[in-house]
């Protein structure tokens, strides 16, 4: 027996937890089709049967307001699931019941699995479940999911329920509401293409204003005057008794569920006691200190990101450099073994040598996002993004972004309202990626030695700030209006479990190393190519020098010559491999990049050398990225939006620093 | 007898610490962000309190044991009268 | 409990002070390079480690204010004071291991003159300094969520 169930439940619920525990790894990710949202499917097998489970995006009610809410209900009207699973924070009832509650007006087959029971024990809840079953009218499974608990039961439950046929639920709402849909719905009654869905749910929504049911029932209506007039005087009569009947609704919703509270849970233990997450909260959401002690915590992010994971890039590039060496001696012919060692190992051991970083950065990032803080980080910076015309919720992804900009870019999913998600997708390949660091570093030792550090550090600022006045640029000309409403659910601070953590730590870091990797790879063998053809050549001669001289005179009021042309036009691929290309380009084959200091001093003057880093920084998001914006932002036209103005930015960028840097004095 | 507060303000200028009830939404207030608060917790006659107040910043409120942050324009727009 | 009181204010103003002043110190030392004198551990060169040890400076500063007023609020400063310093002290142990990992596994050339002292840094030590005020933590009822 096939058994089809969806998965609903507020966010920070532990859906995804139990998604996880039941399909293990038979699970399919995918995007809804038409829109960027994730669809996840998934397997599992009890006893004979088996249950095909599809993750419902995680919503608070069933309005037609957002695409995650009616992705979801579309999902459980039009696709008719023998079963609808409703996660239920068990330690914070009485809201997830509200959905609970629209899931049953919908005429689902419920079957809620009451999670967290172990959080509802510590906040000294006790809930009779029997009672609470019997008060709903829906079956209930409780469920502790980090630890696997309650899943086989779940599962039995479902497989008993399955076919059932839904009984009309007793649930009632008071007599005016329940009397005017009942009006409503003996006057859609007359339409029997509506008969296939649930007349009371129908009913409620019209009365509820819902955007999308009142269009298709128009339709169906043939918008007939005297259906709708009635339609309307019916609500017009609830509106003159509640004032407003969808504050009314709400209300009501509220009044039987804390009914049905009252009867089945019971709270032991006097409120006041602190909980460690307000302990937490005291400090780290502190007017004054907040910031700081988010510097603080980020400064031992980076500390680790760098430092720590360094001997684990060192090893790599060991590695890398002794097989490659091994290459060179043994094999034959020899542009073979250069094509093998030069092309191959040594571009592989490129991309490589950045996993430990990547991998410790987003290690770090998913302990600070599962524990909770990162909701907290949102708030404390919601006052400063708020200037710039976005959300604090906006300001993660650019935080990302300083690592990699695609899993950061992938990051605005969270963001709902489309327009602050475009703005901060757009501005986010100013946040300096550690892609570009290579390059400044290089050319910071060579040109600025001394002030090294600070140079690069200001390279970054320069992004930020760049990245605020595009910000603010783009509110004002493309997407004027204010900022949608920011409304956040913060949940309490838990120790982050090393399961979720590595596997987030995973997801992010692979999509980066798979995307990253083809194209980084992909790049240095094509490098290679151009620079070896023809083999044995000077490079001038080589394929690759005559792209460069194709490009020299763009860039030459830059100061730059063409090997540097050449450079730039590769990093498009992946910044990554500018250096890698300069050392190519100068007939350098170590890669010990110090060996370059003294043709590049002979090439280029410190301010177009400052200049170079400044556009390096601005100029192109690398392939990986630029796919990346055109996936999660469905279009062309943005992507291509984004090429162009960071292409005219960086030019005029580098173009004002040399003459601002000329007429100064400063050579 | 209780004695409430006959004032009716904005959540966003009420300080830390207040337990409130939800008097209305604003006039401009659409179908969305009415149910959108509603499905969160915050609905005329609900009962919530305000842990952290940055005016003019964010807010942070308790509604039925959950953390909620509100944005100030949010803030702005829902109507609360303080109990205690 | 009222001398509990005093000598736990007493403590944290200590602690904070502690913090504080290494804190300045080592901004100071990384941004002029300058040998400043006779110093229980030698600095590290990087202003934000600095700015680090300030914060948790001010973390414990306020503790002290607040505990003569509201003390389950101070506890609760105190609470994440220990936790930011052992953070801190946790992130410096973590580098030095790494460096050793450089110097003495991967016999890397760069760190030749490594030694477990040149990295040593007084976020390890502050951070010792803060624990005994677990102690009166203890104290509180506090519960899981």
């Amino acid at each position: 027996m096939i058994v089809r169930v969806a998965l609903v439940g507020n966010p920070n619920v532990g859906k995804s937890v139990i998604f996880n525990n039941l399909t293990g790894a038979h699970q399919y990710v995918g995007n809804w089709p038409g829109v960027t949202v994730e669809k996840k499917e998934g397997k599992c097998n009890f006893d004979d049967v088996e249950i095909h489970i599809t993750d419902l995006p995680g919503i608070y009610s069933l309005t037609a307001n957002s695409i995650d809410e009616l992705i979801a209900r579309n999902f459980i009207i039009e696709e008719k699931p023998d079963v609808v699973i409703d996660i239920v924070d068990g330690s914070n009832i009485e809201r997830n019941l509200y959905l609970t509650l629209q899931l049953i007006e919908l005429g689902a087959n419920v079957v809620v699995a009451l999670n967290m029971m172990d959080l509802a024990k510590e906040k000294s809840y006790e809930i009779d479940i029997k009672r609470l079953e019997e008060l709903l009218g829906v079956p209930i499974v409780p469920t502790v999911a980090p630890k696997k608990e309650g899943m086989t039961e779940l599962c039995e439950k479902v497989a008993t329920v399955a076919k059932r046929k839904v009984s009309a639920t007793k649930i009632r709402y008071n007599s005016k509401l329940e009397d005017a849909i009942s009006k409503v719905a003996s006057i859609l009654s007359s339409y029997p293409t509506l008969q296939k869905y649930n007349m009371r749910w129908l009913a409620i929504k019209i009365l509820e204003d819902d955007g999308e049911v009142i269009r298709y029932v128009k339709e169906i209506s043939e918008n007939d005057p005297v259906v709708w007039d009635k339609i309307e005087d019916i609500k017009a009569e609830l509106n003159k008794e509640f004032g407003d009947v969808i504050v009314a609704m709400a209300d009501e919703r509220y009044n039987v569920i804390s009914q049905i509270v009252s009867k089945a849970v019971k709270r032991i233990t006097a409120e006041e006691e602190v909980s460690i997450t307000d302990m937490l909260d005291e400090v780290l959401t502190h007017k004054y200190l907040g910031i700081p002690i988010f510097l603080a915590i980020m400064w031992t992010v980076f500390q680790f990101t760098f430092t720590v994971a360094a001997p684990f890039s060192d090893a790599i590039d060991m590695f890398f450099a002794y097989t490659a060496d091994l290459a060179r001696s043994y094999l034959q012919p020899e542009w073979f073994a250069s094509l093998i060692a030069d092309g191959i190992i040594s571009g592989l051991g490129f991309v490589l040598i950045f996993v430990p970083n990547i991998f410790m950065m987003f290690l770090a990032l998913s302990i600070l996002e599962d524990s909770g803080y990162l909701a907290r980080v949102a708030f404390i910076m919601d006052r400063i993004m708020h200037k710039l015309g976005l959300h604090g919720r906006s300001f993660i992804p650019m935080l990302l972004g300083f690592g990699c900009n695609v899993p950061a870019i992938m990051a605005t999913r969270t963001i709902e309202n489309e327009n602050d998600r475009l703005i901060t997708i757009l501005v986010n390949p100013l946040m300096s990626c550690s892609a570009r660091l290579p390059v400044y570093v290089l050319f910071a030792a060579v040109f600025f030695s001394g002030i090294a550090g600070t140079v690069i550090f200001s390279m970054y600022v320069l992004g930020i700030v760049l990245a605020i006045l595009m910000a603010l640029l783009f509110r004002k000309t493309l997407f004027p209006g204010k900022p949608s409403p920011f409304i956040m659910e913060m949940p309490p601070y838990l120790i982050p479990t090393a399961r979720s953590v590595l596997s987030h730590m995973w997801l992010r870091g692979s999509k980066f190393l798979k995307k990253a990797g083809t194209f980084i790879v992909g790049g240095l063998i094509l490098i290679w190519a151009m620079s070896n053809v023809p083999y044995g050549a000077p490079v001038e001669e080589t394929l690759i020098g005559q792209l460069g001289h194709l490009l020299a005179p763009i860039f030459a009021p830059l100061g730059w010559d063409w090997r540097i042309a050449v450079a730039l036009f590769f990093g498009f691929i992946a910044k990554e491999i500018v250096v890698g290309s300069l050392g190519v380009l100068y007939g350098i084959e170590n890669p010990d990049p110090t060996t370059l200091y003294g043709p590049l001093r002979a090439a280029m003057t410190p301010l177009s050398a400052y200049a170079l880093m400044a556009f390096t920084l601005i100029y192109v998001p690398c392939i990986a990225t630029l796919a990346t914006i055109k996936q999660e932002t469905g279009s062309i036209k943005w992507t291509l939006i984004a090429l162009a103005y960071e292409l005219i930015l960086a030019y005029v960028v580098a173009l004002i620093i040399i003459s601002i840097g000329s007429l100064v004095g400063i050579v | 007898m209780i004695v409430r507060e006959a004032i009716v303000m904005p959540v966003s200028m009420v300080p830390e610490g207040a337990v409130v009830e939800i008097v209305s939404f604003s006039q401009r207030s659409g179908r969305g962000f009415i149910q959108k608060l509603s499905s969160m917790g915050i609905y005329p006659g609900a009962v919530i309190r305000v842990l952290r107040n940055q005016f003019p910043g964010p807010l942070i409120v308790d509604v039925m044991g959950t953390r909620i942050m509100l944005g100030h324009g949010m803030a702005n727009r829902i109507y609360v009268r303080i109990i205690r | 409990m009222n001398t509990r009181n005093t000598i736990l204010t007493v403590y944290s103003t200590i602690v904070g002070i502690a913090y504080l002043v290494y804190g300045i110190g080592e901004i100071f030392y990384s941004i002029s390079l300058n040998s400043l004198g006779i110093f229980i551990f030698p600095f590290w060169a990087d202003p934000i480690a600095g700015f680090s040890l300030i914060v948790v400076s001010m973390i414990f500063f306020t503790a002290a204010k607040h505990l003569s007023s509201d003390h389950k609020k101070a506890y609760m400063y105190i609470f994440v004071g220990i936790l930011l310093a052992a953070l801190l002290a946790l992130t410096h142990v973590s580098v030095m291991i790494a460096n050793w990992a450089e110097c003495c596994l991967l016999l890397n050339e760069d760190y030749a003159e490594w030694t477990w002292f040149s990295d040593l840094n007084p976020a390890i030590p502050l951070f010792a300094l803060t624990l005994p005020l677990i102690q009166p933590l203890r104290k509180i009822k506090w519960k899981k969520v």
